[in-house]
C-alpha cells in the first residue's frame, strides 16, 4: 500500500500511512465528499458578523504612554490615559492602536452630532448622555480601571468619572462659546411661528445700544412669587417678549397691549392668559423694558394687583441676558427669527 | 476470463460505446476540468469537480485541498472550516490543510486563530508553496512587511505550479492594494494562460485601480473568454464609468 502523499511503501491493510498519518485507502461510499454549502439568505448576515469581528475592540493592555519623567512621578499612567482621553480615542490615537478604538469613536462623534442637532428634545439630551456614558468608558477602560482592585472601586471611579465628564460637557460650551445660550420659549408669537414650549437660541452680549427693540424675544429668569409673598428669580431662564420700552406709558386692554394709546397688533404681541384680565397700566421706568412671558404667580393665591405685575414684568435692562436668534427644536421649525 | 462472463441475463446490455476523441473521466480528467473551471474564475464548477474527483479516490489530497479553497473563494467560510477539518481527519497535520484553514479563518475575520493555523502550518516539515501564500495573506491581514517576503519564498518554491501560484499570489496582493506588484504578475500569467478569464480580469482590474488605459481592453478579453461573467461585466462598467469621470475632469 504506497502513500498518496509521501509515496511510502506501508503493510497491505493498514489504514493510514505509518510515515505521515495520512489515509491510505477511504471507500468513497463511506465518506461524505460533498463540501457543506452555505444557505444564500444566510450570506448577509455572516457578513454583518464579519464585520463586526473585524471591528472588535481588541482590549489588550494598558497603554504605555511616553512622556517626561518629572510628570511621572507626579501623575499616573491612568490619570494621563484619563486625560488624554478628553477626546475620546486620543490616547490610542497617539500610541498607534486606533483600531481598537475607532468604533467608539464613531459612535461617540455620531451620538455627538445627534446631540447637538436634536439639543433641546428628551431625544439630545438622551444622545448627550450617552456620548458622555461612551467617553467616560473609553477614559476608564485603558486607564484606570484595571489598577483597580474591587468591584466597588471600579464603580465609584466609574461614576466620577461620569460627573467630571459631566461637569467638562456642562461648561466646555459655556467657555468656548460665552454668548451662546438657550432657552424654552414661555410664550406663542404667531407672528414669528414660536409656540410655548420651543427651544430657541439665544446670543448674549446685548451692550450695544437698540439691539432690543419691541417684539424681540429674549432670555430673562422670570420671578415668581412664593406662597409668603416673597419674589423669587427662578434659576432657569425661560424666553419672554419685548412689549415695552423706557419712558413708554403701557395699558392691558383684555387682549390687547396699549402703548401710549396705540393699539399693538395681537399675532405679533399676543397677551399672556394670565394678564388678560388684568387691569393694569404703568409707565415704563429708565433703563427697563416690559416683558411679557408666562410667569408663574400662581402661588400667591390672591388676585394680581398692579404693583404685583409691575414687581413681575418690569425688567432691568441689565437681567436681560441674551436676545433669541434661532428656533432650534423642533427640528421641523428650525430656523432663524427674522426680527423686522 | 470475465468472472461475470458465465452470468445469464434476460436482455443482453448494450454496450456503452466512446467516440474515439472522448477522453476517459477518471480522476485525473475532472482534476483538469476543476483547475480549467478556476482558471476561468467559475469557482462554483471547479469545487463540482473537485467533489467529482473524490468521487473517483477519495485520497487524492489536491482535490480536498481544492474543495477548501473554492469554498474560501466562494465566501463560504465557515463551511471551509468545517471541510478543512474533515480533511485534516484524512491527512492529519498536513501543512497545505492548516494553511487553507488559516486562509479560511483570516478572511472571516479570525486573525488570532489565522495565524495560530499559520503558524502551526509553517512549522512542519515539505511546506508547499500554498503553506507560504497563506503565510503572505495572514502576515499582510497584520500589515506586516514580512508578508511580501512570504510571496516570493512561495514562487521561489513552486516549481512546475510557479503559474498557478503566481495567479494566486496577484490575487492576494491585488486585494490588499499592491497593484502594481499584482501586474508584474499577471503579466507572466497571461502568457502561460491565455485563455484563463480569470487571469485577464485580474489584470484588468488591477490596471484600472491604476487608472491604466489598458484596463478597458483587458477586461473585454476576460469577458470574451467567459462572456457570461457578471463580476467582469460589472468591472468594466465600472472601468468605463470611471474613465467618463476622468474625462470630465480633465476638461
Amino acid at each position: 500500500m504506497r502513500c498518496e502523499r509521501c509515496k511510502f511503501e506501508n503493510i497491505p491493510g493498514q489504514k493510514n500511512c505509518i510515515k505521515c498519518g495520512s489515509a491510505l485507502e477511504i471507500k468513497s461510499t463511506a465518506i461524505d465528499i460533498h463540501p457543506p454549502r452555505m444557505s444564500k439568505w444566510k450570506k448577509p448576515f455572516r457578513d454583518l458578523q464579519r464585520l463586526i469581528r473585524r471591528g472588535k475592540v481588541v482590549p489588550q493592555k494598558n497603554i504605555k504612554l511616553h512622556y517626561p519623567q518629572w510628570l511621572k512621578e507626579v501623575f499616573s499612567d491612568s490619570f494621563l490615559g484619563l486625560f488624554l482621553s478628553i477626546v475620546p480615542g486620543f490616547a490610542h490615537f497617539i500610541q498607534n492602536r486606533f483600531n481598537e478604538i475607532r468604533w467608539y469613536l464613531l459612535a461617540w462623534l455620531g451620538l455627538l452630532i445627534s446631540a447637538l442637532f436634536l439639543y433641546g428634545s428628551a431625544a439630545g439630551f438622551i444622545c448627550l448622555g450617552l456620548a458622555v456614558g461612551i467617553h467616560a468608558g473609553i477614559a476608564v477602560q485603558y486607564g484606570i480601571i484595571k489598577d483597580l482592585a474591587n468591584l466597588r472601586e471600579k464603580i465609584f471611579t466609574v461614576i466620577l468619572v461620569l460627573l467630571a465628564l459631566t461637569f467638562i460637557y456642562r461648561f466646555t460650551p459655556r467657555i468656548l462659546v460665552p454668548n451662546l445660550m438657550g432657552g424654552y420659549s414661555s410664550l406663542s408669537v404667531p407672528y414669528y411661528k414660536v409656540e410655548a414650549g420651543d427651544y430657541l437660541l439665544a446670543w448674549g452680549g446685548l451692550e450695544q445700544e437698540g439691539l432690543l427693540a419691541r417684539g424681540s424675544l429674549v432670555l430673562i429668569h422670570p420671578v415668581t412669587f412664593t406662597s409668603y409673598g416673597r419674589i423669587t428669580k427662578s434659576k432657569e431662564g425661560v424666553i419672554g417678549q419685548i412689549i415695552g420700552l423706557a419712558g413708554e406709558q403701557l395699558e392691558i386692554q383684555k387682549e390687547f397691549f396699549v402703548i401710549n394709546g396705540q393699539q399693538l397688533n395681537v399675532d405679533k404681541f399676543p397677551v399672556p392668559q394670565w394678564l388678560q384680565k388684568a387691569n393694569f397700566s404703568a409707565t415704563i421706568p429708565d433703563e427697563s423694558y416690559f416683558v411679557s412671558a408666562r410667569y408663574n404667580v400662581a402661588a400667591h393665591g390672591v388676585k394680581l394687583e398692579t404693583s404685583h405685575i409691575h414687581q413681575v414684568c418690569v425688567i432691568k435692562a441689565s437681567d436681560i441676558e441674551a436676545k433669541a436668534f434661532m428656533r432650534w427644536w423642533p427640528l421641523l421649525k428650525r430656523g432663524f427669527i427674522r426680527y423686522r | 476470463m470475465d468472472r461475470f462472463s458465465q452470468l445469464e441475463f434476460d436482455e443482453k446490455m448494450p454496450e456503452r460505446k466512446r467516440s474515439q476523441g472522448e477522453p476517459i473521466r477518471d480522476a485525473d480528467y475532472f482534476h483538469n476540468e476543476a483547475l480549467k473551471y478556476w482558471l476561468a474564475g467559475d469557482f462554483e464548477l471547479a469545487l463540482r469537480n473537485y467533489s467529482r474527483v473524490l468521487e473517483q479516490n477519495s485520497t487524492i489530497f489536491d482535490a480536498w485541498v481544492g474543495q477548501v479553497l473554492m469554498l474560501v473563494e466562494l465566501g463560504e467560510y465557515k463551511e471551509a472550516i468545517v471541510w478543512a477539518d474533515k480533511a485534516l481527519e484524512l491527512f492529519p497535520e498536513h501543512p497545505e490543510l492548516l494553511a487553507v484553514k488559516a486562509v479560511a479563518c483570516c478572511r472571516d475575520a479570525k486573525p488570532e486563530k489565522a495565524i495560530a493555523y499559520s503558524d502551526n502550518s509553517i512549522s512542519k516539515d515539505n511546506i508547499t508553496s500554498r503553506v507560504w501564500l497563506a503565510r503572505a495573506e495572514v502576515l499582510l491581514n497584520r500589515k506586516s512587511p514580512v508578508a511580501e517576503n512570504c510571496v516570493s519564498k512561495a514562487i521561489s518554491i513552486a516549481g512546475d505550479m510557479a503559474p498557478v501560484i503566481k495567479l494566486e499570489a496577484a490575487r492576494l496582493l491585488r486585494r490588499k492594494g499592491s497593484y502594481s506588484a499584482a501586474i508584474n504578475y499577471l503579466n507572466e500569467v497571461v502568457k502561460v494562460f491565455p485563455k484563463s478569464a480569470l487571469s485577464w480580469y485580474e489584470l484588468g482590474c488591477c490596471q484600472s485601480k491604476l487608472g491604466l488605459s489598458e484596463a478597458k481592453a483587458t477586461l473585454e478579453q476576460s469577458l470574451r473568454l467567459r462572456p457570461d461573467w457578471d463580476i467582469a461585466k460589472a468591472a468594466l462598467a465600472k472601468c468605463d464609468k470611471g474613465r467618463f469621470l476622468s474625462k470630465l475632469f480633465k476638461r
